[in-house]
């Protein structure tokens, strides 16, 4: 086994950034920059980790020359990559949008350091071997957008990162329990040996219990009903940069977490985890749609909107079979990229506004006196979302209604499927009110120059190539992740523990 | 040329008509002229085709796209593709040259033409394509140029928003079914294929067609219904049909082409399309006739209450597609042809008279019928296209309306069912009331008097060139069946069929005209008739309906959204308890397990441990009694040291230590910031917390019921996890043996400072993370909110004898600031500092204990915050700058950990300094070993210190009382 140096560098870099930022505390536009040149380079690295994993299988950074099971180890397979790809991918969007965003919260010193130790957090989770660098690198992640939430323009920020905070302290137990539990009864800590052990028969008594309690504490991460009730007020009042972050590939964490347990630690267990899975898949989809028709402001429309995104995500894993695992993944990527893209667009409309509010009352017809291209990318991003056809979040509505298809779970496909209308819904409404209406009196006072919207037009111009026109290899490239990860054996042996089978 | 070169022209049309240059550059005239030309180019390429398409049936071409979710871009051009291809290219030419002349503004006209040229390119891929979802991807791209041209004037009016939102709901809704159906029929298609093999997917249309069982299948009645469901939102079909008049909001020249010759007849292209493989099961033909018969019914009845000239023919539009889809549900091919041939007449009058109602919007500013009378002599030209289109509608002979209702009239008789008679009666009571729509046509608008006020301004004369066009083809394309018409049918319908003109003076013609003269009687007494009608049921309504209780359903679910985290908590640990519960997974693990150890004989130490273990669970219950806030954070740190001195009895005085220091740390911290609050405000905050919102004791025994789940579960959890040790092969004995490997005899400093070293290094990540937040949080507001803010140059003053603040600042817990605490204070730091450095060099054995010494320090300086106050301390603690601390500590272990890669070790690898620079032996006489785990004990020490500053620090500061209280009564927790 040889350490691939491409997974440090994607662990490391955000970590040396925010280090480099801390120390240039002095002068805001260098943090800044800092952050953009940080973000460029972790994504060079988990780009050419990508390209790596794919042509020569799963690659592995034994951390400090200790090999696995004793040390930690970095895995990259082709999950873990393409996790880590779309979150240095998203970040480095977020970053830009950082960089001309004119949010006081930006202008702290602590504000750069403290987004790139969020994505240390990100990639660490997807990138780690190991179930209690998993646990830390979620509480980095945590941690760090707790603060950023806490230090937002928004005066409702601090309230809803306690809430927040409290709330995820109890995930914190539930996955310290789980863990524990682990360790206790298998004596390690290194997730390939764990699913080595439990595939060879080795069956602790507390198996299911933990994998439940690991299931509940990703599920909290994800923001999945019954653990969902922090997350329209934290996604709401952060920062617009990292609303747009937390909405998008935060939550994926979880995700990312719920793939493991079902293809690669759980699999015995998985049939149960994934009757559970689609049921609170399909209550987080009513859910978030009819919350999202009926709220007040944009940015938290789109967090409600985020509990159905990931309701279909669930439904997806919960099906369990090739087709709704690829519709799954390719559902989790998209939405990273068109949710990110309107949050900062919301976040790009309300900058425009007095008192910096996305609320429906303060943005009602601004946008009529916005650049039109503004408009347009609304609209685009509200269709894909909803996964109108050509658009990319067509693909993943696809392949998730093959997977269903196959499954033959028609009553959840006929209501996931049709649950799809609401999504329809609320973002035309959206759109409407706020670039088709009449401006209100009050909405007829605009600042003269609102946040650059860059970012958003890059991520939904990539979206509409490569989700698209030039889809297939974004296809192939899921199709063969899902290959690898029916298979736990490939992780398994390029952890360099299997037997061979 | 290939297929997808045709379907991309429009597309590409619209892209250039959106450049920036187009706009300036080209006038409006050459753009129409270009966009006309264009479609006619295109309608006489496939013109063209037809000699080819009559030599071999079908031409199928192929492109791949993506092959692993079965899209391609195929194309699929026979007979009834032709048919629609024709209609929407020919349509197109005229309609793009109306255009033209419609919009008197340059920019608006542009802005109106991309959309119309893509909505075109959409539709020609929707007909065009040979793969079910490249099929499905156009329909959705018609439906969406749809909305932004009914859309068009949304900005200016609220029924356009409104139109368009309705329209793509109900399409999009029907696609969402259709989409289902399409992978349904898919999959099965490829299940009928390779019956052993099941994961195929087939979407290709030249495979599907030749599948002769597909009926059979078990799936058949689910997809056949989503597919159907699909087509009839799509073609406004009852009950569905009341988006297209909504539609009608859109530009004239957006109605005459997408919501009458083409875009709804697209479900209509689908039934026809499908209906080969699919007819044989019934509910396929009966749900198409019994939906379409109502339908055209319904329409007409709709027809002639309107008011509004677009309205009247957006009905009159639905009856006609109703009337088509009956045609296509009869059993075989017997309606096909009739359909065909319906389409061809429906697309010739209905489009000219749209464009008539344009004319006439344009020129009198009015589509109001009631306002409207008399413009034959102001528009004559527009009056005889308009008769001549209308006549055709109502089926006077011998216009191309009249072959259509003939053949239409026909199918239906010979259709033998028990039921053919209501089927009949249907028909031709729907017929009688479009003649009588087609009369009121040219009867109310044109015939009569001028209403007064009425204003012409006469339209520009290209205008009509489309309209007359279409009027004279309505009126000469019954004579011209066998040259025309004929062999395109032959390329759709396979069965032989005859098409005559006239097919003689049988029971059909005498029907035909009965249904003219009905209509003409009917036109008599039109007033009394429409004010009568009235349909209980309006589709809008039951719409609106629909909207406003997912409207409720959504405000009731944002109910559960309380604000309080309390009530969160429930949610969520009661969830997991269910959860927990109702998996079994706790039955499965007590089962046949003995949950308590064999062996329960006790000796001293274990009493010792159980009475901690009794300490801990009265010092909990008192945190949650205790009103008094001290009292209580003290109960809480005896909770913490409790655990500590059950790690002690167990022989882990270091984890015992760090673990004391931490609960100091946090009770110390909580007893600060309990004393910046009021204690009126958090006793009020903690009654409420107890009173609840609603009922005091419903809530207590919730709580109750759920904390006593949640911690069975978590000890029978823990009980389980000790009592089944694994026999195997451990990592943590593995550790225990290879200490040797870092210089260190110590298990757990190896452990946390080389073997799982990074772990630690994210740990002060996440140390510093804390900081940075408190810091950034509680200075936000200062000086720019990053930086701590400096202390106030003047001493601090006594303050005069009665001052409130001060009696309180006497009062409260925090004013510990005497001579001896202030000595103590002055001794402990040193003390701290030295016991701090002996930690790191020597805790344990080799390197020490970064952590605690860190600790150890920050709460000694924690301690002159505490006596000092925050202004004095800052004064006389000069040279303590805890930001620069976690920026060198951080520094310090990103450098300690990169080093060893230039060393050809990994990140975070073990390296010893002394042996690469020879000095081992000299600092191993001082018990000492330079190594990599040294330096980062080091950062770890300083990172901590710095942070911990940070926190105390940044609570220490002095801030306004009305403040924290406000602060703390703002929040539901």
């Amino acid at each position: 086994m040889t350490d691939n140096a491409l997974l440090l560098g994607a662990l490391a870099t955000p970590l040396i950034g925010a280090i480099l930022a801390l120390l240039s505390a002095r002068s805001n536009q260098t943090q800044r920059a800092i952050g953009v040149a940080t973000g460029g380079i972790a994504w060079m690295f988990a780009a050419g980790l990508l390209a790596q994993v794919h042509e020569y299988g799963v690659q592995t950074y034994a951390l400090g020359g200790w090999q696995p099971p004793y040390g930690i180890v970095l895995v990259a397979d082709a999950l873990g990559a393409l996790f880590a790809f779309m979150v240095t991918t998203i970040m480095v969007a977020g970053l830009l949008y950082t960089y001309h965003c004119h949010d006081k919260c930006m202008t702290y010193p602590a504000f750069v350091p403290l987004f790139l130790l969020m994505e240390v957090g990100l990639v660490g989770a997807m990138l780690t071997g190991d179930l209690f660098t998993l646990f830390i690198s979620m509480e980095l992640m945590v941690l760090a957008s707790v603060s950023l939430t806490a230090i937002s323009d928004d005066q409702f920020g601090l309230e809803a990162a306690l809430k927040y905070i409290l709330i995820s302290s109890m995930g914190t137990l539930f996955l310290l329990l789980g863990i524990a539990a682990m360790y206790a009864t298998l004596g390690t800590l290194n997730m390939a040996e764990i699913a080595q052990t439990l595939l060879t028969g080795e069956r602790p008594f507390l198996a299911p219990a933990a994998a439940l309690m690991l299931l509940c504490a990703f599920l909290l991460k994800s923001a999945v009903f019954p653990f969902h009730f922090w997350q329209p007020d934290f996604h709401t009042t952060a920062p617009t940069p990292i609303s747009a972050m937390l909405s998008s590939i935060v939550v994926k964490v979880g995700v990312y977490g719920i793939f493991r347990l079902v293809t690669l630690l759980f699999i015995e267990e998985a049939f149960l985890l994934e009757r559970l899975l689609g049921v609170l898949g399909v209550i987080g989809i009513v859910f978030g749609s009819l919350g999202a028709l009926r709220t007040y402001n944009a940015k938290r429309m789109l967090a409600y909107s985020t509990f159905a995104q990931i309701g279909f995500i669930l439904v997806g894993i919960g099906w369990g079979n090739t087709l709704a695992l690829v519709g799954a993944i390719v559902y989790a990527f998209n939405h990273a990229f068109i949710k990110s893209a309107l949050l900062m667009l919301m976040g790009v409309v309300a900058s425009y506004t007095k008192i910096k509010t996305a609320d429906f009352a303060h943005v009602r017809g601004l946008g009529t006196k916005l650049p039109p291209l503004l408009g347009w990318l609304v609209l685009l991003g509200g269709l894909s979302l909803a996964g109108v056809p050509p658009l990319n979040g067509f693909i993943s509505k696809l392949a998730l209604i093959q997977g269903g298809v196959d499954n033959g779970d028609w009553a959840n496909l006929i209501i996931v499927v049709a649950a799809g209308i609401l999504t329809l819904m609320y973002m035309i409404r959206a759109w409407q009110q706020i670039f088709q209406q009449a401006p209100l009196p009050s909405t007829t006072e605009t600042k003269p120059v609102g946040d650059s919207m860059v970012a958003p037009f890059l991520l939904i111009s990539i979206c509409l190539l490569l989700g698209t026109i030039f889809a297939e290899p974004l296809v192939q490239l899921i199709s063969e992740t899902v290959r690898q990860m029916m298979n736990p054996q490939i992780y398994i042996a390029g952890v360099g523990l299997g037997n061979g089978g | 040329m290939h297929l997808a070169l045709v379907t991309a022209a429009p597309f590409c049309l619209a892209l250039l008509l959106a450049l920036p240059q187009t706009r300036s550059h080209l006038g409006k005239t050459t753009q129409t002229l270009l966009s006309t030309a264009l479609m006619a180019a295109l309608f006489a390429w496939l013109v063209g085709a037809f000699p080819l398409l009559q030599a071999e049936q079908v031409i199928v071409q192929r492109l791949e796209w993506m092959p692993a979710l079965g899209i391609s871009l195929s194309f699929y051009l026979d007979g009834v593709s032709l048919l629609f291809g024709l209609i929407i290219t020919g349509i197109g030419a005229l309609i793009f040259f109306f255009a033209g002349f419609y919009f008197d503004d340059a920019a608006e006209y542009n802005r109106f033409m991309v959309w119309l040229a893509g909505f075109a390119g959409a539709m020609l891929a929707l007909v065009l394509s040979g793969n079910l979802l490249m099929l499905f991807i156009a329909w959705e791209l018609t439906s969406v140029t749809s909305f932004l041209l009914i859309g068009f004037q949304g900005k200016k009016q609220e029924a356009a928003r409104e139109g368009a939102f309705k329209a793509l709901f109900v399409t999009s809704g029907g696609a969402l079914a259709l989409i289902i159906g399409l992978v349904m029929l898919g999959a099965a298609a490829g299940q009928v294929i390779t019956p052993e093999a099941n994961s195929g997917f087939v979407a290709e249309l030249d495979v599907i067609l030749k599948l002769d069982n597909l009926h059979e299948h078990a799936w058949f009645p689910l997809f056949a219904t989503l597919i159907l469901l699909g087509c009839f939102t799509k073609s406004a079909q009852f009950p569905f049909h009341f988006w297209l008049p909504g539609a009608m909001s859109a530009p004239t020249p957006a109605s005459a082409y997408l919501h009458s010759a083409t875009m709804v007849k697209a479900g209509i292209y689908l039934v026809a399309r499908l209906s080969p493989v699919m007819t044989q099961h019934e509910l396929w033909a009966n749900g198409l006739l019994g939906v379409g018969l109502l339908t055209m019914l319904v329409g007409a009845i709709f027809a002639i209450k309107q008011s509004d000239l677009k309205g009247l023919l957006a009905y009159a539009t639905v009856s006609k597609l109703g009337a088509i889809m009956a045609l296509l549900g009869l059993p075989g091919q017997a309606g096909l042809k009739a359909a065909l041939v319906g389409i061809i007449a429906h697309a010739l009058y209905k489009s000219a008279l749209f464009m008539v109602a344009g004319t006439i919007d344009h020129a009198a500013h009015t589509r109001h019928i009631g306002r409207l009378g008399g413009l034959r002599k102001e528009l004559p030209g527009l009056f005889w296209v308009t008769v001549i289109s209308a006549l055709s509608m109502a089926g006077l002979p011998f216009l191309m309306g009249f072959v259509a209702k003939e053949t239409l009239l026909d199918a239906l008789l010979h259709y033998s069912a028990p039921w053919t008679a209501l089927v009949m009666l249907v028909a031709l009571v729907s017929a009688a009331l479009t003649a009588l729509a087609a009369y009121m046509l040219i009867g109310e608008v044109f015939l009569g008097q001028r209403p007064r006020g009425l204003r012409i301004h006469k339209p520009p004369t290209p205008i009509y060139y489309g309209p007359a066009l279409l009027a004279f083809c309505s009126l000469v394309m019954g004579f011209l069946l066998d040259p025309l018409i004929i062999p395109l049918l032959r390329l759709a319908v396979t069965k032989s069929f005859s098409l005559p003109l006239f097919a003689g003076f049988n029971e059909v013609f005498w029907m035909s005209a009965g249904v003219l003269v009905a209509g003409a009687l009917l036109y008599l007494v039109r007033k009394p008739l429409t004010a009568r009608i009235t349909f209980p049921l309006s589709g809008d309504a039951v719409y609106r309906e629909i909207i406003n209780y997912i409207d409720w359903a959504g405000n009731a679910l944002l109910h559960f959204q309380s604000g309080y985290v309390r009530y969160y908590l429930v949610w969520i640990l009661g969830s997991v308890s269910l959860m927990l519960v109702a998996s079994g997974t706790l039955s499965t693990v007590t089962a046949g397990q003995t949950l308590l150890p064999q062996d329960l004989s006790m000796t001293a130490t274990d009493l010792a441990k159980i009475f901690m273990l009794l300490l801990t669970i009265v010092a909990a219950a008192l945190t949650v009694v205790l009103r008094e806030h001290v009292k209580a954070a003290i109960a809480y740190g005896v909770i913490g040291y409790a655990i500590g001195v059950i790690f002690l009895i167990n022989h882990a005085p270091d984890v015992a230590l760090v673990q004391m220091l931490v609960e100091t740390m946090a009770t110390v911290l909580i007893i600060i910031m309990l004393g910046q609050i009021r204690p009126g405000a958090r006793l009020k905050v903690i009654d409420s917390l107890w009173s609840g919102r609603h009922d005091y004791n419903f809530g207590f025994l919730r709580d109750l019921g759920i904390s006593i789940v949640i911690g069975l579960a978590v000890f029978v959890f823990s009980l389980i996890a000790l009592q089944n040790r694994p026999d195997r092969h451990s990592i943590a004995k593995w550790h225990l043996e290879n200490t040797v490997l870092v210089n260190s005899e110590d298990a757990v400093g190896a452990i946390v400072a080389d073997f799982r070293g990074t772990d630690t290094l994210l740990e002060i990540a996440v140390f510093t993370t804390a900081a940075l937040g408190v810091l950034t949080l509680l200075a936000r507001g200062r000086v720019g909110g990053g930086g701590r803010p400096a202390p106030s140059k003047a001493p601090v003053e006594s303050t005069p004898e009665f001052d409130a603040e001060a009696v309180e600042a006497i009062q409260d817990a925090t004013s510990l600031s005497t001579p001896f605490t202030r000595l103590v204070t002055h001794f402990v730091l040193p003390v701290a500092i030295l016991i701090g450095i002996a930690q790191i060099l020597y805790g344990g054995s080799g390197p020490g204990d970064g952590f605690t010494a860190g600790v150890t320090i920050g709460l000694a300086v924690s301690l002159w915050y505490v006596v000092l106050g925050y202004d004095e301390a800052r004064r006389q603690l000069p040279w303590f700058r805890p930001e620069q601390f976690v920026r060198l500590g951080l520094v310090i272990g990103i450098v300690n950990a990169l080093l060893p890669l230039l060393l050809g070790k990994g990140f975070m690898g073990h390296v010893q300094f002394d042996k690469a620079l020879g000095i081992y032996d000299l600092v191993g006489s001082f018990g000492l070993h330079i190594t990599s785990s040294l330096f980062f004990e080091i950062a770890i020490a300083i990172t901590v210190m710095g942070g911990l500053g940070i926190i105390i620090e940044a609570i220490a500061y002095p801030q306004s009382r009305a403040a924290a209280d406000e602060g703390l009564s703002a929040v539901n927790i």
